[in-house]
């Protein structure tokens, strides 16, 4: 199998198929950063293509001796908020301080013991429950860091934020999640 | 480090960003608490079930095929491999820490250089004096400025004269005679202070509320030399207190009550507009202080220098307070 690096030398020398084929490899990859982000499957389709148009622009500053995946991950993240603001859903910086409870304790001896595997899996559920209803800008941070993995300066860039900002934003985050958790939690006493 | 704390950095500390002080601080409490720990178990399992993320479906058959066709029917030209350049990096310049200093002396050029000419006019010096029970007294020198256009603010009532020219940042170590700011603990009582330097000991905050008075030469002279005394042999302060405040305007309060910034509160002759100004140190400076000014839509970094040490400079700053009524 060809790796990507070739590939993308191919391209570079007009060869469509090529890139074709990077598309194949990586469109599943994209589509779930994408729908990660938006959640919404139509949309993602819209800016999955949206992604793969802009690594065909910008094939050419790829550092081919680093790898292809990270690099168009990147774009798919950068292309998707770009996006998003372009369309005027309103992916905002700021997080509301209200949205946030002060208050993380105490749920642990509500929710009992987190190793069991049923519990586990109710909380797997609750999660991906929580993080569609959390606003976007609270979730795409978190899909920056805990599913992609990104770096705090990535994800400031990605964001056009500080690195300082990031953290900060990652915390509240994650209150907002446990806040949403917190409640589900409740609803089932 | 009580259970609140812990909870308050919890997933800071599950993410192993904290600095590492207070991680090892955490570690301990998390081995005492087991409220804690069990809060924190909850917090790794929900990274790790974060990190799963949702469930995604699985992406339309066709999007390579439309991709393609997208790319064919824009008649986007394919990148030519000529044009490759140097490994691709981040477009953004973010610069090290050690530059930060750089980059702030950079931004303050920039807003001298844009407010300069207003803020640093010798003839609108706000002065410190000094009694000689060791008291202080902030003196408002001001004469002229283009207030209207450096607030860029309405203001009632303001009778600002128009901008000054530009002028050189002050340097002088004594201060020259000025207005000295009245106040009053009230503003339904009337400044009666009547001692030879015009100054009444007072609280650190007191409210002024009377118009501004010139004070008697001698009084002046008297200030100036107990501030001098204070100072160390051949120290050279470019300032003591907030410079260039515009005529009309009256120090309305003075903050030294906390660890922070020196505060200084002024109101228009109206008592309409008010602004602040602090006086803090300056991060990683040996002798020097910051004044931030802050408007209602504008702030203004401008550093002063001395070859005072900081604490030195900020004791003075933290000494000033306003001559207020007689008792």
């Amino acid at each position: 199998m060809q790796t990507d690096e070739l590939l993308v030398a191919q391209t570079l020398q007009g060869d469509l198929k090529a890139f074709e084929e990077l598309v194949i490899r990586y469109q599943r990859q994209v589509f779930a950063i994408v729908y990660r982000i938006t959640t919404q499957y139509q949309e993602s389709e819209d800016i999955t293509q949206d992604v793969f148009l802009a690594v065909f622009h910008k094939l050419n500053q790829f550092d081919v001796s680093k790898k292809f995946s990270p690099w168009i991950q990147k774009i798919a993240v950068n292309t998707c908020i770009s996006a998003l603001r372009k369309k005027n859903r309103a992916f905002m910086v700021e997080f509301d301080e209200a949205y946030i409870s002060q208050d993380v304790g105490s749920t642990a001896t509500d929710f009992g013991n987190p190793q069991a595997a049923v519990l586990k899996q109710e909380l797997r559920d609750d999660i991906n429950k929580a993080m569609l209803e959390l606003p976007m800008n609270y979730r795409t941070m978190l899909v920056l860091r805990y599913q992609l993995e990104l770096s705090n300066p990535e994800i400031a860039e990605a964001l056009g934020i500080s690195k300082e900002n990031v953290e900060v934003k990652v915390h509240r985050a994650r209150k907002a999640l446990r806040r949403i958790l917190n409640q589900k939690w409740h609803e089932k006493e | 480090m009580d259970c609140r704390e812990f909870n308050e950095n919890i997933f800071a500390y599950s993410d192993g960003t904290l600095p590492s002080g207070l991680q090892a601080k955490f570690t301990l409490h998390l081995e005492k608490c087991e409220t804690c720990r069990q809060n924190y178990n909850l917090t790794l399992l929900e990274t790790e079930l974060l990190q799963e993320g949702l469930d995604v479906p699985e992406p339309p058959p066709n999007i390579a095929a439309q991709v393609i066709k997208a790319v064919e029917n824009l008649d986007i030209s394919a990148p030519v491999v000529e044009s490759v350049p140097p490994p691709a990096r981040s477009g953004r310049f973010i610069p090290p820490k050690s530059m930060y200093g750089l980059v702030a002396a950079a931004a303050i050029i920039l807003a001298l250089v844009a407010y300069g000419p207003q803020m640093f006019n010798p003839n609108n010096r706000t002065e410190v004096a000094v009694n000689d029970s060791s008291r202080q007294v902030l003196e408002t020198a001001s004469t002229d400025l283009a207030g209207s256009e450096f607030l860029n603010a309405p203001v009632a009532d303001n009778n600002l004269p128009k901008a000054s020219p530009p002028a050189p940042t002050p340097t002088k170590t004594a201060p020259s005679a000025g207005k000295n700011a009245d106040s009053a603990t009230s503003g339904s009582e009337k400044n009666t202070n009547s001692n030879a330097s015009g100054v009444v000991p007072t609280p650190t905050a007191s409210v002024s509320s009377a118009k501004q008075e010139p004070q008697s030469e001698a009084a002046v002279e008297q200030v100036r030399s107990s501030l001098d005394a204070t100072t160390a042999p051949g120290a050279v302060v470019s300032a003591y207190g907030p410079v260039n405040i515009p005529e009309g305007y009256i120090l309305e309060a003075v903050d030294t009550s906390v660890s922070g910034p020196t505060v200084y509160y002024y109101t228009n002759d109206a008592g309409g507009l008010r602004f602040r100004v602090e006086l803090t140190e300056a991060p990683n400076s040996g002798s020097s202080v910051v004044k931030v000014v802050k408007f209602p839509d504008m702030t203004i970094y401008a550093y002063f220098y001395g070859n005072m040490s900081t604490n030195e400079l900020r004791a003075i700053a933290n000494a000033i307070t306003i001559g207020a009524e007689a008792p």
